[in-house]
């Protein structure tokens, strides 16, 4: 009926940073970590993981000392306005760089397993307009249908995880820490990983639509924390079935892990593709989350009132971008750059703007 | 200059009077009545009296001194022996007291009549023309009486109708087999019948400008959501049309999303759903002339709850509800598998059924999309051809079509024995839906769907369910969202979804909707899986030790 501004309950929050989180770099996140870490890469995602839950922290209770605006409107406040501005469009930079890749990594899904001769422009062009249609929608139906789907694409991947543990070995994760194994060198190779982790900034552009915000940085942590439990889960599953000598080869270990399972009886030859379906759903809440508020971030900025404007506008770029992406070291790269913006602004933009904002705030009271 | 006459001066009441009148006759109100008997009558004949069951019988009765009084009324609206009885039998063959005063009060003598003579239980005094012809029209005697500006309505409604009769579209094996009729007053009776809380209101406007069809809201004032009330009482006030022949005029009127594929509002004729429906805070409309009621706020889910669930004990009605949400998804989704697998991804299914249906469709001349699509079209008009001929034509048709057909089709090697197979699964699942509305829905979209999957497989099922999905998340019934309890996850109304709770368990209304009293009575405990651990049995024995 009447139309409220703030309906998102701090449940839908931390689903949604769920749902931007986990996209395509879960599936080749236990291969990077085993090529750091070796056997023990679990340990890594998780010391990262906690790393970001705290940057995550930082993020929330930044947007907490403005619960009535998004970063756009604050960052130029604290920065100025020509600083506010072009660290605004660096973080539109940075939520628009995900939806090129999740579509270009989409496409080599959908090629590898479910389409083989499917053209580019059909499968990146579908998914493409179905991002955008969602994305043209208001913040509320986001919210539901990342919601369903991203409780799916959980379910669906906790319960391949769990098949998959009848061939796990607790001896393929040893040794703990063997210092033969970690190769902290490659470590500025394995960097486009971070980009798996980052999704709180999210939480900078909603929180005026949560409905109450003092819950905000409870339902921010629960959600990155999730996030964390959820790889550290998956790389576990994997280094554990395969062995770390093996994960390190496996371009998509979670699609491994899938066909591994023998689980007969059931009307599907190949569990892959129940992982695949629950995952297409994952990269979906991803990609779509990324386009609205990269949409929303710039029409604040611009003072576009419809963000379902800048949405299409944005379409044939994304296109053009995702096609521009031919093969694997492509994208890896631009997944190193993504990674590079993420550690900038978690670790340094965030930080600094809260504070800025905590000295403002004293020197307010101190005026008073 | 001889005829000229001075008026006389009006008495002060009198002048207030008229100013009132012209001030109502300025609003739009009037004309109004005059004292004049003959100028009246001339009036309604001009407008009403030129049909032939209009009836206008003119009659003289005695009280002090011989008055001409005429009655209107429409033949075959009216209850003739009401009529004869009580109106003017009573009228011609009362006898006066003669010390009483009242019969000397000329003027007002429409209000002693009917305080001293009339015994009809529902009688109004009415002055203004429009409200008299609405009410002329709608059933009611009006008794003019010389030298009064005002009328006596008198309530004769009577009517040939049809009796109250199991209802036909949801049959149920268990549960009262009583549905709605035509009456409007019967209808709420109904539902008045078995609520007999004091805090059930009916209220009824009129809509329709030349129908004056009746609408009656009906809710709970002590559950339901005061802002849901106000919200349907205002955008049925917002209609103007021509006429209500069904409630399906007003659903399209007052429907949140008048494009959508999606019903937002649920249409019934069992009685015990629109009163389960009004015990859990929603609001009924009841419109005349139709057994169909409309009910609001409706989510998708409880499209697929049959009445009949809640009568079932509860291991039984959550199997039922369980199949239910299973054949939905066939109705919907299973040409578009088979589709998808059979085109695009033999391999993902076990090789002895991809083998086998590799070797049924050796020879068939069609590609698979459109033999599915074929099969599908001839039971769309089967189903259409046995609705269409009369009772026992339909049956016959639906049996020896369906069976002829398919084996025909299947012997002459145009259509693969699966596909037959598939689709008969289809049609029959979605017969499995309790609302016409949805199962229509359902169809529709099976079409689209079997495209796409001949064109993309599951990528593009999986794009186009996204899509649907997201289309359906934006939908709201009257505030409601339209996949609730689902998402937005209410852990209390899970209760009533996948499977359905012991009643004594259903400690709450659906939190959906946002009620005004969100408990239902009863229980003390604070959900309904704190409930569960303490069976009704075991509660009391609780109760008892408490007590002490």
């Amino acid at each position: 009926m009447n139309k409220e501004l703030r309906t998102l309950s701090s449940r839908q929050v931390t689903l949604i940073l769920l749902g931007f989180t986990i996209g395509a770099g879960v599936l080749t996140l236990p291969s990077a970590a085993a090529r750091v870490f070796g056997a023990s890469g679990w340990v890594w995602v998780l010391a990262v993981g906690l790393l970001f839950t705290g940057a995550a922290f930082v993020a929330v209770k930044l947007a907490q000392e403005f619960p009535k605006e998004t970063i756009v409107e604050y960052s130029q406040k604290l920065l100025g306005k020509p600083v506010g501005i072009l660290f605004s469009l660096v973080l539109a930079l940075f939520f628009f760089s995900f939806i090129p890749i999740e579509t270009r990594v989409m496409q080599e899904l959908v090629n590898i397993s479910i389409l083989p001769s499917a053209p580019t422009w059909f499968v990146n062009g579908l998914f493409i307009l179905t991002m955008a249609y969602g994305a043209s929608r208001e913040i509320d139906q986001l919210a539901l249908v990342n919601e369903i789907l991203i409780e799916i694409a959980l379910f669906v991947g906790l319960f391949v995880s769990i098949l998959a543990l009848q061939h796990f070995k607790p001896i393929h994760l040893l040794p703990f820490l063997a210092k033969d194994q970690i190769q902290l060198e490659r470590l500025g190779e394995e960097i486009g990983t971070a980009f798996s982790y980052a999704g709180f900034p999210a939480i900078n552009m909603i929180l005026p639509y949560i409905r109450s915000p003092q819950k905000a940085s409870t339902a921010t942590v629960v959600g990155t924390l999730l996030v964390v439990v959820v790889y550290t889960f998956f790389t576990i599953s994997v280094l554990g079935v395969f062995g770390y000598y093996e994960t390190i080869h496996l371009s998509w270990p979670g699609l491994e892990l899938a066909k591994s399972v023998n689980f007969e009886a059931v009307i599907l030859e190949r569990l892959d593709l129940i992982l695949l379906i629950s995952w297409i759903s994952a990269i979906f809440t991803t990609g779509v989350l990324a386009y609205f508020l990269a949409a929303l971030t710039l029409s604040k900025l611009f003072g576009v009132s419809k963000h379902a404007v800048v949405v299409w506008a944005m379409a044939p770029l994304i296109y053009y971008l995702s096609a521009s992406l031919k093969n694997y070291f492509t994208w890896n790269r631009w997944g190193l750059y993504i990674s590079v913006l993420t550690l900038v602004i978690s670790f340094v933009f965030l930080p600094f703007l809260y504070i800025l904002a905590l000295i403002k705030q004293r020197r307010q009271q101190r005026g008073r | 200059m001889k005829n000229k006459k001075f008026r006389q001066p009006s008495l002060p009441a009198e002048i207030k009077k008229n100013k009132e009148r012209q001030k109502k006759e300025q609003q739009g109100e009037g004309p109004f009545l005059r004292a004049e008997l003959e100028s009246n009558v001339n009036y309604l004949q001009a407008i009403i009296g030129k049909s032939n069951d209009v009836i206008f019988r003119e009659f003289t009765f005695n009280l002090v001194k011989p008055i001409k009084g005429v009655l209107v009324f429409i033949d075959g609206l009216t209850d003739r022996e009401t009529i004869n009885e009580y109106i003017l039998e009573a009228l011609t063959t009362y006898q006066v007291d003669p010390e009483a005063e009242w019969p000397h009060d000329r003027p007002n003598l429409a209000q002693q009549i009917k305080d001293y003579v009339l015994n009809i239980n529902e009688v109004s005094l009415e002055s203004s023309f429009p409200t008299i012809i609405t009410a002329i029209l709608s059933g009611e005697t009006a008794v003019f009486i010389e030298g009064n500006d005002q009328v006596l309505l008198c309530n004769t409604r009577g009517w040939e109708h049809r009796g109250i009769e199991e209802p036909q579209t949801e049959a149920a094996i268990r549960g009262p087999k009583v549905g709605f009729n035509e009456l409007l007053r019967s209808n709420t009776a109904q539902i008045r019948r078995v609520i007999r809380d004091p805090g059930l209101r009916v209220k009824t406007i009129k809509i329709g400008v030349r129908s004056q069809t009746d609408v009656a809201i009906v809710y709970l004032e002590s559950v339901a959501k005061p802002e849901l009330v106000a919200e349907v009482e205002s955008r049925l006030q917002r209609i103007k049309v021509d006429g209500i022949l069904e409630s399906a005029y007003l659903q399209e009127f007052i429907e949140d999303h008048p494009y959508s594929l999606f019903p937002t509002l649920q249409t019934t004729e069992r009685v015990d759903r629109v009163v389960a429906a009004i015990l859990e805070g929603k609001v009924a409309v009841v419109v005349d002339n139709t057994p169909f009621v409309l009910l609001m706020p409706v989510t998708f889910w409880e499209l697929y709850y049959a009445a009949e669930d809640y009568y079932h004990r509860w291991p039984l009605a959550s199997l039922l509800r369980f199949l239910r949400l299973i054949s939905f998804f066939f109705s919907l989704y299973l040409p578009a598998l088979y589709v998808a697998f059979a085109v695009h991804s033999p391999e993902l299914i076990p090789f002895n059924l991809a083998v086998k249906i590799a070797g049924t469709r050796e020879g068939i001349p069609f590609p698979v999309y459109v033999e599915g699509l074929l099969m599908e079209l001839a039971i769309e008009i089967l189903r259409e051809a046995s609705v269409r001929l009369p009772g026992p034509f339909g049956q016959t048709i639906g049996i020896v079509g369906g069976f002829i057909l398919g084996d025909a089709a299947v012997r002459a090697g145009l259509i693969s024995p699966i596909m037959t197979i598939v689709v008969a699964l289809t049609a029959i699942s979605s017969f499995t839906a309790p609302s016409f509305a949805v199962a229509i829905t359902m169809r529709i979209l099976r079409f689209p769907l079997m495209l796409v999957a001949q064109v993309s497989g599951l990528y593009g099922l999986s794009m186009v369910t996204i899509i649907l999905l997201i289309n359906m998340a934006g939908i709201r019934s009257f505030g409601v969202p339209f996949l609730s309890p689902l998402v937005p996850l209410k852990l209390s109304d899970l209760k009533d979804f996948f499977m359905v709770a012991p009643r004594w368990a259903m400690i709450n209304r659906p939190l959906a909707y946002e009620t005004l009293d969100v408990k239902r009575e009863g229980s003390k405990a604070n959900n309904w899986w704190e409930a569960l651990f303490s069976p009704p049995t075991k509660r009391n024995k609780g109760g008892e030790k408490e007590d002490e």
